[in-house]
């Protein structure tokens, strides 16, 4: 795929057809043998008080400077867990920054997924009215606060959509319930539905903490999205294709890409002249030329998407393969 | 009285973090809604909070102290859902007002909203919100008893505790950028409201 990628220059095809692949293997590695026993498993301590995917850790961050605060404090050194977590999101934000979004992250595969389904949008949904288009960056503050406050992740708590396949400890209480029915509400609309109906990932663009955070601290990382005025002609076909909301027509005369932008590469594949490019954001005698800077930008998020979806998606496809071949056998 | 004093300071020093946690919610979102442009002015709206915190203490400390063993636990269970619920609904409000200016509804309330001292309103609604560190001073008025001494009491309790609000001044810088008056904005109607739910289920 990363081959292809290189040969026909269309970016966003073949990222897709990966991105999808790594999110569906995640689901089926980590999460589909627990939708049996939704409301009902029992959890272990260690998965209620310390979340283990990004969206969690981020948006519950504060809480984990307080538990390595409390850990240096008695001299806990086996509690220092997130610190290695926390190492290696420095060295991928270092070498993608928000592109981890759009290349390596699960729930950005599964509203990829469904924004895929259709050739045309059947809602036409270009932009994000003004005061909601930080709406990520709200949350993820209030997450931060509420999470911090209660001592718990509030957002795996009451949003996250994969914890439908989760139990928790007390499954029949009105709490459970509700909790149960905002994880499914969150999904289907915004997981599902809204990707399949305007062909944009709502959850990605609009709700989640995670491209929120990554949008600020990524700025740390060289690569950009750089449209090139000179060869703009304003077709506003790069306001349609953009996913997430991240080129609007305001934007778009001013040749300016938003902040949360993933890198996914559908606006270059929608550009008729060539306009949009990756670029490397350092100054003059570190710049790279544009199609050095693209290069560098797709080897970087092949290796950080390789290397993640080694993690599951070889087993899962194994798996996978045995199940069919034993139809046969 | 200086012994009182000191035993309320010492209370509120000790306890003061939850305190932090309990303002920390509503008051930073509301510094970014807010977007004061410079130090002085974001340090007025602190003093405007911390003088509503100190007005409810002394409210409250004078009329614990009063009331003495007749404040029953169930009282304090329904009273602080009640004030949390009060603090929430303010602050849902004050955002969705804030956001939304051109809507009718909060077009009318803009024009009256500016009367309120929201800093004042926002201290004096968390400041009879019944955290456990207030219990734990209320616990300690109902042995002194007095309208004097309660009202001592808690001022002490409420210098010790006030010290933990001054990082919040830390935000000062961010406040002044509009992006972070948007986010401020979100970030309050988001916390406003589960505040709210939380107040509802009791």
């Amino acid at each position: 795929m990363a081959s292809r990628v290189f040969v026909t220059g269309r970016i966003s095809r073949w990222r897709s057809v990966f991105f999808i692949i790594l999110a569906w293997a995640f689901i089926v590695q980590f999460k589909a043998n627990l939708i049996g026993l939704t409301g009902r498993a029992f959890v272990t301590q260690d998965i209620q008080e310390v979340p283990y995917c990004h969206i969690a850790i981020a948006s519950s961050f504060l809480n984990h400077v307080y538990q390595q605060y409390l850990a240096l404090m008695s001299g806990a050194w086996q509690a220092w867990s997130p610190l290695t977590w926390g190492a290696l999101w420095l060295g991928i934000t270092l070498v993608l920054g928000q592109a981890w979004c759009s290349w390596a992250c699960f729930y950005g595969g599964l509203d990829t997924g469904f924004a895929r389904l259709r050739r045309k949008p059947l809602i036409k949904w270009e932009r994000v009215p003004k005061a909601l288009r930080d709406l990520p960056a709200g949350i993820l503050v209030a997450m931060l606060l509420l999470s911090l406050v209660a001592l718990k992740p509030i957002f795996c708590l009451w949003a996250c959509p994969l914890k439908l396949g989760t139990g928790f400890l007390d499954p029949n209480n009105t709490t459970r319930i509700i909790q149960l029915g905002m994880f499914a509400t969150v999904g289907v609309v915004f997981l599902i539905v809204l990707p399949w109906l305007t062909k944009k990932r709502a959850f990605c663009g609009l709700i989640c903490p995670f491209g929120a955070w990554q949008a600020f601290f990524g700025q740390v990382n060289p690569y950009r999205v750089h449209i090139k005025p000179e060869a703009c002609v304003q077709c506003q076909l790069c306001v349609k294709a953009c996913p997430t909301f991240c080129i609007d027509q305001e934007g778009l005369k001013q040749h300016q890409v938003s902040p949360y932008c993933n890198r996914c590469g559908e606006c270059m594949d929608a550009c008729p002249t060539g306009a949009i490019d990756y670029a490397v954001g350092w100054r003059k005698p570190f710049a790279l030329a544009p199609g050095v800077a693209r290069i560098a930008f797709l080897l970087s998020a092949w290796l950080v998407a390789g290397a993640v979806s080694l993690l599951f998606v070889p087993e899962v496809l194994l798996k996978l393969w045995r199940w069919v071949f034993s139809w046969f056998a | 009285m200086v012994r009182l004093i000191a035993e309320g300071w010492l209370l509120g020093l000790s306890t003061g973090p939850y305190c932090l946690g309990a303002c920390m919610p509503f008051m930073i979102p509301y510094l970014f809604a807010e977007g004061r442009p410079t130090w002085s002015a974001n340090a007025r709206v602190i003093g405007e909070f911390l003088l509503g915190r100190f007005l409810a203490y002394l409210l409250f400390g004078a009329g614990v102290g009063w009331i003495g063993g007749w404040l029953k636990p169930h009282l304090t269970q329904q009273a602080a859902s009640l004030a949390l619920g009060a603090t929430a609904a303010l602050m849902l409000l004050y955002a969705l007002v804030k956001s939304l200016p051109h809507w009718t509804l909060c077009a009318w309330a803009l024009r009256r909203l500016p009367m309120v001292r929201m800093p004042v309103a926002l201290g004096f609604l968390i400041g009879i919100n019944i955290c456990p560190p207030f219990l734990v001073a209320v616990a300690r008025l109902l042995q002194v008893g007095g309208l004097t001494s309660g009202a001592v009491f808690f001022l002490g309790f409420f210098a010790g505790t006030s010290l933990y609000t001054l990082p919040l001044l830390g935000v000062s810088p961010l406040t002044r950028v509009p992006r972070f008056q948007r986010i401020g904005t979100l970030s309050a109607v988001l916390v406003g409201g589960y505040y709210l739910a939380v107040a509802l289920r009791g």
